[in-house]
C-alpha cells in the first residue's frame, strides 16, 4: 500500500513479486517447501514485547528500501530447527539470530540484484538483530509536506502455526527511474513467457 | 522560554557529558575532546566499525553514533578492563564496551528530554561496519525538520573513537524546552551546570 495517491507504478505487481520473492528464499534457506504467505494485522499493531526484529537496507539514488522481519524466538527456532536439522531444544540464540538474519540478506539481495539489473547502483546494509518494539526507531516520521513517494506491505510466512512477520518499506525519491526498475524487473518478464521471473 | 534555540550550547553540554561518560566507562581521566573534520573527508571508513543508538519522541529523534577502529576501541576497553595488554581483549567485549558507552550517552540525553517533560524512548545500541552509516544518514536542512549535527574524537594516547550526533527537531519548542530545563534552570539554582 503507498501513502500517496498516484504511484506511477503497478503496486500489485510489486506486492506480488516481494511476498513471492520472500517465499521462495525462506522455502530454500529453510528446506521446508509447504510455507504460506498469510495477510498479517498492520505491522507494529502485533504485540512487540518479546519479539525480536532483524532488518536490513538498500539504498540507491533512486529508491531507499528497508526489509524487515519480526519474530518470536520459539517460531523463528522452529524454522531455524528444520534449516539445520536439529531438534529445536538444540537450536541456540545465536543459531535463530543467524538464521534470521541470513534470510534478511538473501531477501534484499535478491531486491539488490533486482535494481542494479535496471541499470541502478544501490549499496546493501549488514543484517542488524534487536527487539521487536525498536520498530519505531527505523520508521520515518510522519510529515506534514509530500516528501517521498512511499510503499510498504507486510505479510506473514506461515508453516504449522509457526510464522514470521516481513515488512517491506520503500521510500522512491526519482520516480521516473523506479518506473523503469519495476518495468525492467517484472514487466519485461512477464511479457517474455506469461510468468514473472523477479531476479 | 528563549526565542532562539542556542545549539551551540546543547552541543557543547553534549560533548560534555560524552567525555564525563567516556572517562567513567574507562577509567582513565587523561581522556581528551578533539575537534574532528567529517568523518568521511578525514579517516576511511572501511576497516571502520560502527555503534549507534537512537532516541525518539514525538518531537524530536536524536541519533548517536561511536565510530572506531577495533585497534583504538581495544585500547579503550583494555583499560575499563585493567588489561595490560590489548592483546587480552575479545571482539566481544569490544562491542559490549562501546555499546555500553553509547547507551550512557543516548541515556543522558534521554533523560535531558524527560527533565523537559517530554516523553521518549531509547534503543538498544547496535553495531555494524562503518561503511554502513550511509543508511542513517540525514540530510541537514533548515526546516520540516531543522537538522543539527555535531562531531567530535575522544583521544587517549593517540587512541580514538569518533562521535556522531544527529538531532531532527520536528517541534522547536520542545527542544528550546530542553535547553532552558537542562542547563538554564538549574544553573540559576546553584551556580552550577548539572546536564543530568
Amino acid at each position: 500500500m503507498s501513502d500517496n495517491g498516484d504511484v506511477g507504478f503497478d503496486e500489485a505487481t510489486l506486492k506480488s513479486m516481494c511476498r513471492d520473492l520472500s517465499l521462495s528464499r525462506m522455502k530454500t534457506h529453510s528446506c521446508i517447501d509447504d510455507i504460506k504467505v498469510e495477510e498479517t494485522e498492520d505491522f507494529g499493531k502485533k504485540d512487540e514485547t518479546g519479539q525480536w526484529l532483524s532488518l536490513i537496507f538498500v539504498s540507491s539514488h533512486a529508491v531507499k528500501l528497508n526489509f524487515k522481519c519480526q519474530f518470536y524466538s520459539d517460531d523463528a527456532s522452529f524454522f531455524t530447527s528444520k534449516a539445520l536439522g536439529k531438534d529445536i531444544k538444540e537450536v541456540t540464540k545465536q543459531n535463530v539470530d543467524d538464521f534470521v538474519k541470513e534470510y534478511c540478506n538473501l531477501s534484499a539481495g535478491a531486491i539488490k540484484q533486482s535494481l542494479e539489473g535496471s541499470g541502478l547502483t544501490s549499496l546493501i546494509s549488514l543484517p542488524l538483530m534487536t527487539r521487536g518494539s525498536d520498530d519505531v526507531f527505523f520508521k520515518s516520521h510522519p510529515r506534514k509536506d509530500k516528501g517521498p513517494l512511499v510503499y510498504s506491505d507486510s505479510w506473514d510466512l506461515v508453516h504449522s502455526g509457526k510464522a514470521l512477520t516481513c515488512h517491506i518499506y520503500f521510500e522512491i525519491y526519482d520516480k521516473e527511474a523506479f518506473q523503469k526498475i519495476i518495468l525492467n524487473a517484472f514487466g519485461a518478464d512477464q511479457e517474455d513467457d506469461g510468468e514473472i521471473d523477479f531476479f | 522560554m528563549p526565542d532562539k534555540f542556542d545549539f551551540k550550547k546543547l552541543k557543547d553540554e553534549i560533548r560534555n557529558v560524552s567525555l564525563r561518560r567516556i572517562k567513567n566507562h574507562t577509567c582513565d581521566d587523561k581522556i581528551e575532546l578533539e575537534e574532528v573534520k567529517e568523518l568521511e573527508g578525514s579517516k576511511s571508513v572501511v576497516g571502520q566499525w560502527l555503534s549507534l543508538i537512537f532516541v525518539a519522541s514525538s518531537a524530536v529523534k536524536m541519533s548517536f553514533k561511536a565510530y572506531y577502529y577495533t585497534s583504538d576501541a581495544n585500547y579503550f576497553t583494555s583499560k575499563a578492563l585493567g588489561y595490560d595488554s590489548v592483546d587480552k581483549v575479545s571482539k566481544d567485549q569490544v562491542d559490549d564496551f562501546i555499546k555500553e558507552f553509547c547507551n550512557l550517552v543516548a541515556g543522558a540525553i534521554k533523560e535531558s528530554f524527560e527533565l523537559g517533560g517530554t516523553k521518549s524512548l531509547i534503543s538498544l545500541p547496535l553495531v555494524t561496519r562503518g561503511q554502513d552509516y550511509v543508511f542513517f544518514q540525514v540530510k541537514e536542512t533548515e526546516s520540516n525538520p531543522l537538522v543539527l549535527t555535531d562531531i567530535w574524537d575522544l583521544t587517549l594516547d593517540e587512541h580514538s573513537i569518533t562521535c556522531r550526533i544527529v538531532f531532527e527537531v520536528w517541534d522547536e519548542e520542545v527542544i528550546k524546552k530542553i535547553d532552558l530545563l537542562a542547563f538554564g534552570a538549574e544553573d540559576e539554582e546553584d551556580g552550577d551546570i548539572d546536564f543530568f
